[in-house]
């Protein structure tokens, strides 16, 4: 499947393999860097983040890494590499296209 | 994993994960330990369990995706955004309008919710007790290798011939007592389980405080291990109780443990709590002799061996034992053989039938509340067709909203589950307390995690089922119609009424077998208690004593006798007595008493067992047994040979032909000498108000060889005195033997109460079921009714315009009704015809296909249904013809 079959990726999904993509983590991991990140403190739920996780992982998205703490841990793999990046550069140019509408208003 | 730090909640998160399919399954540690680091975190009861709630609101979502997808129900998302709805990658969007579109219909959701709830509530309660008595493994090491050698009881010397099989690699045997504990407030009577080297090893129990029993221990026997109840309930729990002296029974033993309360006592072998462990003694000369059958016996097959391996070579052992001891042979010269079972099938076998009558009649009430949800997810589907046309029209894709609308009835099944698995929480102490008839295994009945999937698991797939044919049919539908507007055409939805009717019929149906299960069972109760007993049951009571053997056998009766003569002296008693035993207290199965074949008279020619029931002059006198011919014995006669005897007039006809005849007959009663017949007594039910009176013979109980042991008195109160009359007769013994427990003081009537419990429980459940049934019967017919009705308002109206008579209109919706009703009951009719044959054995005194009670049932059934079609009825013919007309 290319790339550009699974963009747009949901927001949680672009931030999840976002983080991963600054290096390998838990699910605990995940969950607090996701809710430092998002404005309003989104808390990711055990049960959902592993799904995605599996999916992830069956895409070869991302993979497992070993143990840390007795917790599992995740890496971004080098396909999962390359549609984090494919989507950042859809919604950068998606941005671009919409700064000059945006422009000078609060 | 770390779980056994975690706490409670996340322990169950864990354990739930497990109802994730396969393919997830593995993730579920992970999970729980991303939730127990949350929940380390979060610190304050309430963020923790709302985080909780949250947590687990979530998990029960995801599970019930998993298992869509594994099942192929819901295509799987092959990535993660094309479909992001029904790949549940957007599960909370799903989620918050499920709920706020059930939100806006309130009386739709609870409706629902407590349908599900109630069919849920109910299959759980059962299915906890038929896990729990059936399904489980019984909590012992190996216990799929325990077995148990029926037949009885067993004597010493055989046990150890036992020990030279093969087959087996551990024996251990037991035997029930009761003893009397002094020195520990009031005398109490407490059971005691002597039990041989082996026992506590074959079925696991550790040592709670200091040891169990050591082979050095069975020397003297003299040493006690307490089990967990009695030392909590004694003593308090006082781990100093270990080491200190008993006096039980009047013997001096010493403490040397507690046993861990984990463990049960099995079932098969003993039946109820057990208060003390002994050691058997074996020196002593009654467990040396092959005459007395002491002992129950249970064995562990050695691994790999069969059931069938271990009776073979039981049978060859009995074989070569007959040899030298005769009493192993039948009357015609075979051996008898000793029954080995599997101890887990010894367990259930008395109740598995009756379990299992339950489970269908529950499973038929789950039927008739899925078949409601079912109709209020039709009529809510219906009303949202035209939603979810626009919706389609607008471009949604029909996955998505068949996510949305399986979702919504998800929800609505979990919250029924949640619902339905704390009425089953209820329900499971109710059937506990309720149920008398002693099920096996009930101190264990919990709801734990298995439980708790089976009902989260029922609920998921009852909600499922019922609400995916009407999201189909949403989906599925003609867009332009729909667009178009159903209510244009007269006609519309005749498919779904024809399904709507056939769900009425079943529900009508199923609602009868019950009702007419019911009915039996109601009818055998009243049966039961209309039979005569033979006996008067007012202001009778009775008290049951333990007095031990004594050393003098003439103390011993003089003792018997000054307790009778204080109880007659107790201000309120008009007569006491006592005997071995006394009616009523042998209702489960087992008979009491002396038996014995007769010969050397008429008396039973069939070698039926009579039993000889040794009683005091004022038996018949307190228990207002009427003699219908001749006379009591004397008191100056009760030494005489022959002996004078009362027999009972069944006895006195099958021998003689009738009570006068028998008068003064003599027979021979092997080992307990010659009788005359001086009187004839009416029957009494002895055993059981449902149980025939058999041949009785009453002897004076002087006749007795030794003292009784455990002598059972009565006394006839005067009604006045009832309320104080129990503590009275307790006194009145311990002015005579002030170390004595009397615990038992227990009127006649609660000995009939407690003799037909079974009967008692039995129709209260079935009605229940049957109550609950046919109210949610009478609710789908008049759900369906008046959707019929409202469907055709238009058809209505236009004919109401046209001149027709509301009552014309209303006939014919109560003739509709009365249609599926008819229809149903007629298939209830065959079906309960059918399934009479698995009520049999719980019937009593009515025929299983009794038409007085089927034909009560149907008549019911169809009352219920006229009322419930007259409702809609009115309505129909009410309609305003202007108003339906203008509407256009």
């Amino acid at each position: 499947m290319p790339i550009t079959d699974h963009l747009p990726l949901a927001p949680r999904d672009l931030v999840i393999l976002a983080v991963l993509g600054e290096g390998p983590n838990h699910g605990y991991g995940l969950i607090k860097a996701v809710e430092e990140r998002s404005p309003n403190g989104v808390l990711l739920d055990p049960a959902n983040l592993y799904r995605v996780l599996r999916r992830m992982r069956e895409l070869g998205w991302i993979e497992e890494r070993g143990e840390e703490e007795r917790r599992r841990t995740y890496g971004i793999t080098r396909q999962g590499r390359a549609i984090l990046n494919a989507e950042l550069r859809r919604l950068t140019d998606l941005l671009a296209m919409a700064r000059p509408a945006t422009a000078g208003k609060p | 994993v770390s779980g056994s730090r975690w706490p409670f909640l996340v322990r169950v998160y864990c354990a739930a994960t497990r109802l994730l399919p396969r393919s997830a399954r593995a993730d579920g540690d992970e999970m729980a330990h991303a939730l127990a680091d949350l929940f380390a975190e979060r610190t304050g009861r309430m963020t923790r369990a709302t985080l909780c709630a949250w947590a687990f609101a979530r998990l029960a979502l995801v599970i019930g995706i998993e298992w869509l997808e594994e099942l192929g129900v819901m295509p799987a998302s092959r990535g993660l955004t094309k479909e992001p709805r029904s790949g549940g990658m957007a599960l909370g969007r799903d989620l918050r309008y499920a709920l706020r579109t059930l939100r806006k219909s309130p009386s739709f959701t609870i409706t629902s919710v407590l349908l599900v709830a109630l069919g849920v509530g109910a299959v759980t309660t059962i299915f906890t007790i038929v896990d729990h008595v059936l399904l489980r493994p019984l909590p012992y090491p190996d216990a799929e290798r325990l077995v148990f050698v029926d037949q009885g009881s067993h004597s010493g010397p055989l046990f150890r011939d036992f020990h030279e099989m093969r087959t087996v690699d551990l024996w251990a045997a037991s035997m029930d007592g009761e003893v009397n504990l002094v020195g520990q407030g009031d005398p109490v009577r407490l059971r005691q389980e002597s039990v041989s080297e082996e026992f506590f090893n074959l079925f696991g129990a550790r040592a709670l405080h200091g040891r169990l029993l050591i082979a050095s221990d069975f020397q003297a026997a003299d040493v006690v291990v307490l089990d967990a109840g009695a030392w909590k309930r004694i003593w308090g729990a006082d781990p100093g109780v270990v080491g200190r002296t008993l006096e039980i029974d009047g013997e001096r033993v010493t403490v040397v443990g507690v046993v861990g309360d984990s463990f049960v006592p099995p079932d098969a072998v003993m039946r109820g709590a057990v208060d003390f462990w002994r050691p058997i003694q074996w020196s002593s000369e009654m467990m040396q002799n092959r005459d007395f059958n002491l002992f129950q016996v249970t064995g562990r097959l050695v691994p790999g061996a069969t059931v069938a391996e271990a009776q073979k070579e039981m049978d060859a052992l009995r074989a070569r034992l007959a040899v030298g001891y005769a009493d192993y042979l039948a009357d015609d010269g075979s051996v008898t053989s000793l029954p080995v079972a599997s101890l887990a099938e010894q367990t259930v076998r008395f109740v598995r039938s009756g379990l299992a009558v339950l489970l269908g009649a529950v499973g038929l009430l789950l039927l008739i509340a899925c078949a409601n949800v079912a109709h209020l997810f039709l009529a809510r589907g219906l009303g949202r067709s035209r939603e979810m046309a626009v919706r389609r029209a607008m471009g949604a894709a029909s996955p998505t909203l068949f996510t949305q609308l399986l979702v919504e009835s998800l929800v609505v099944g979990l919250a029924g589950g949640l619902l339905g698995t704390a009425l089953a929480w209820a329900g499971i102490r109710t059937f506990v307390r309720l149920n008398p008839a002693a099920l096996p295994r009930q101190s264990t009945f919990t709801i734990d995690l298995r439980v708790l999937g089976f009902a989260i698991g029922l609920s998921a797939l009852t909600s499922l089922i019922f609400g995916m044919l009407p999201a189909w049919r949403s989906v599925r539908s003609q867009l332009a119609t729909e667009l178009r507007g159903s209510d244009r055409s007269v006609t519309g939805g005749r498919g779904l009424a024809l399904v709507r009717g056939a769900l009425v019929t079943l529900e009508v149906a199923m609602s009868l077998v019950l009702v007419a299960g019911a009915g039996l069972l109601m009818r055998s109760l009243l049966a039961v208690r209309s039979q005569d007993p033979g006996f008067e049951m007012a202001d009778v009571w009775t008290i049951p004593l333990n007095v031990g053997v004594s050393d003098s056998p003439a103390l011993a009766a003089r003792k018997l006798d000054d307790i009778l003569a204080a109880l007659e002296a107790t201000p309120g008693v008009r007569s006491a007595a006592y005997g071995m035993t006394m009616p009523l207290q042998y209702t489960d199965g087992g008979t009491c008493c002396w038996g014995g074949r007769v010969t050397g008279g008429a008396l039973s020619p069939d070698g039926e067992r009579v039993y000889n029931h040794p009683v005091t002059d004022g038996y018949f006198e307190t228990l207002g047994i009427e003699l219908v011919a001749g006379r009591k014995w004397r008191a100056e006669e009760v030494l005489d040979n022959p002996t004078p005897v009362v027999i009972g007039l069944s006895a006195a006809r099958a021998s003689y032909g009738g009570p006068t005849e028998a008068l003064g007959k003599r027979l021979t009663l092997p080992g307990r000498g010659d009788v005359v017949v001086v009187g004839v007594a009416t029957d009494q039910r002895y055993y059981g108000l449902d149980r025939d009176p058999g041949l009785n013979i009453y002897r004076p109980i002087a006749t007795l060889p030794g003292p009784l042991a455990q002598p059972h008195f009565a006394v006839k109160a005067d009604p006045a005195f009832a309320a104080t009359i129990p503590s009275a007769l307790r006194e009145a013994v311990w002015s005579v033997e002030p170390r004595l427990p009397v615990d038992l003081v227990r009127s006649m009537d609660e000995w009939e109460s407690k003799s037909t419990a079974g009967r008692r429980f039995d129709s209260l459940l079935f009605g229940v079921f049957a109550a609950a049934a046919l109210l949610l019967a009478a609710g789908g017919l008049y759900g369906t009714l008046l959707y019929m009705a409202g469907q055709r308002r238009r058809e209505l109206g236009i004919r109401l315009a046209l001149g027709a008579s509301r009552g014309a209109i209303e006939r014919q919706v109560v003739s509709s009704g009365a249609l599926l009703s008819v229809l149903g009951v007629a298939i209830g009719l065959a079906g309960a015809w059918q399934s009479a044959k698995y009520l049999e054995s719980r019937m009593w005194g009515v025929a299983p296909h009794d038409v007085g009670t089927l034909a009560a049932a149907g008549a019911l059934l169809i009352a219920v249904a006229l009322l419930a079609s007259w409702l809609p009825a009115r309505r129909a013919g009410r309609v305003d013809p202007i108003e339906t007309l203008r509407a256009d």
